[in-house]
C-alpha cells in the first residue's frame, strides 16, 4: 500500500468519524472555562496589590496617628518606620506589576508553531519556577519588614517620647522572621524543583525530538 | 473581539473541521477518560484561540496547529494529580464514540502505528496523512521542509515494514 492509498484510507474516517461531541456540554464547558479564566486572573492581581495597598495603608494610619499624638513630642523613628514598611510594599507591588508586563511581551515573541509553542511553554516554566522564588523572597520580605513596621509604629505610639525600644524583643522578632523566610523560601524551591523541573524537561526533550 | 462574533466564528469552525480535533485526540491519548480531557482541553485552547486569528494561514491549519500544540503538551490526569496540580474539572460525555459500522478497518491499523511513534512524529504523521505539504507541515511544527522531509521518510518506511511485516506474518 503507497502512500496515497493510505491516505485515501485516513480520509474515510471523515465520512464516519470516530466520535461526536455534546455540543450543550461544549458551550457549557467553554462558559465555565471563561468564568474561571477571567475570576483567576482578579484574584491573583487583586490579591497582591491589595497586600501592597494594605501595608501601604496601615503605615499611613500609623503615620497620622503619630502627627496628631497627644504629647506633640516627635522624634526621627515616627517617619522612619512608617516609611520604611510601606516602601517594600510598593517596590513589591511595582516589581511584581513590571515583571509580569515583561514576561508577556517575552511570551508574545514566540510564534505559533509547534516550536514556539514549546519554547513558549519553556519560558513560561522558567519565570514560574524563578518568580515562585523570587516572588516567594519578596512577599515574605515586604511582609516581615511591614510586620517589624507595624509593631514598632504600634509600640511607638504607646511609649513616651524618649522611651528607647525594647531591642531584645526586636531581635527575637527579626530571628523569628529570617527563619520563617528561609522556610517559606525553601518550600517555594523544593515545590517549583517538583512541579516545573520535570515538565520543562519534557518540553526541552520534544525540542529536541523536532530535530531529530 | 465581541463574545457573539467568537462564538459564530467557533461555531462555524466546529461545525466545519470537528474531524481534525477526533483526529488528535484518538492519536494522543488512549484511554476513554484521557480522551475526554484531551478533548476538553483542546477546544478550550481553540476556543481561545479565536481572538488570535488573523487569517494568515487556512483555518484547518490553524485548528491543526492549536489542536496538535495541546496534544503535545497535554499530560496525562494522573500524571498532573501525582504532582499535586488539580487537572480541570473533566465533563463526562463531552466526547461520544460513534459505533464503527461503517469504517474501514485500516483506519484503526493507521492509528495503531500511528501511536507508536514519538509525540513530534506523530504530529507530522497526521499531517502528512490529511495531506498538507511539506511547506505547511515545516511552517506547523516549526522545523524545516528538508527536516519534514526526513521526517516523513522515516514514517513511510516504518509504515510500510509493519505493513510487509503483517502480510508475511
Amino acid at each position: 500500500m503507497n502512500l496515497e492509498d493510505l491516505m485515501a484510507v485516513w480520509r474515510s474516517q471523515d465520512a464516519s468519524p470516530m466520535h461526536g461531541a455534546n455540543d450543550t456540554l461544549l458551550r457549557l464547558v467553554l462558559r465555565q472555562d471563561e468564568a474561571k479564566l477571567r475570576a483567576q486572573q482578579r484574584t491573583g492581581e487583586w490579591m497582591t496589590y491589595l497586600t501592597s495597598a494594605g501595608l501601604v495603608a496601615i503605615m499611613a494610619v500609623f503615620f497620622v496617628v503619630t502627627i496628631y499624638k497627644a504629647d506633640d513630642v516627635r522624634t526621627g523613628w515616627d517617619f522612619v518606620i512608617p516609611i520604611a514598611g510601606a516602601v517594600p510594599a510598593i517596590l513589591m507591588g511595582v516589581a511584581l506589576y513590571m515583571s509580569r508586563r515583561a514576561q508577556k511581551l517575552r511570551e508574545q515573541r514566540f510564534g505559533e508553531s509547534l516550536r514556539d509553542q514549546l519554547g513558549r511553554q519553556i519560558a513560561q516554566l522558567d519565570y514560574r519556577a524563578t518568580s515562585d522564588v523570587w516572588l516567594g523572597r519578596a512577599i515574605v520580605a515586604a511582609g516581615f519588614v511591614g510586620a517589624i513596621a507595624i509593631v514598632l509604629a504600634g509600640s511607638r505610639v504607646n511609649m513616651e517620647p524618649n522611651e528607647p525600644f525594647d531591642l531584645d524583643g526586636i531581635g527575637r522578632m527579626i530571628f523569628m522572621g529570617v527563619i520563617f523566610s528561609a522556610l517559606a523560601v525553601r518550600a517555594a524551591r523544593r515545590r517549583a524543583k517538583e512541579d516545573v523541573l520535570p515538565r520543562k524537561h519534557r518540553l526541552e526533550a520534544l525540542l529536541k525530538d523536532l530535530d531529530a | 473581539m465581541l463574545d457573539g462574533e467568537r462564538d459564530r466564528i467557533f461555531n462555524e469552525w466546529l461545525a466545519g473541521h470537528k474531524g481534525i480535533l477526533f483526529k488528535v485526540v484518538h492519536a494522543y491519548a488512549f484511554e476513554h477518560a484521557d480522551r475526554q480531557d484531551l478533548f476538553q482541553e483542546i477546544v478550550i485552547q481553540v476556543w481561545r484561540s479565536v481572538d488570535a486569528f488573523r487569517g494568515e494561514s487556512s483555518v484547518p491549519t490553524w485548528i491543526y496547529r492549536v489542536a496538535l500544540n495541546t496534544a503535545i503538551a497535554w499530560t496525562r490526569k494522573e500524571d498532573r494529580h501525582q504532582r499535586g496540580k488539580q487537572p480541570l474539572d473533566v465533563v463526562e460525555g463531552l466526547l461520544t464514540t460513534s459505533s464503527s459500522d461503517g469504517r474501514d478497518p485500516r483506519v484503526e491499523w493507521l492509528y495503531h502505528q500511528v501511536a507508536q511513534l514519538k509525540d513530534v512524529d506523530r504530529s507530522v504523521a497526521l499531517l502528512m496523512l490529511d495531506g498538507f505539504s511539506y511547506k505547511e507541515i515545516a511552517a506547523i511544527v516549526g522545523i524545516t521542509e528538508s527536516n519534514v522531509g526526513v521526517k516523513i521518510n522515516r514514517i513511510k518506511s516504518t509504515l510500510a515494514g509493519k505493513r510487509a511485516e503483517e502480510a508475511e506474518s
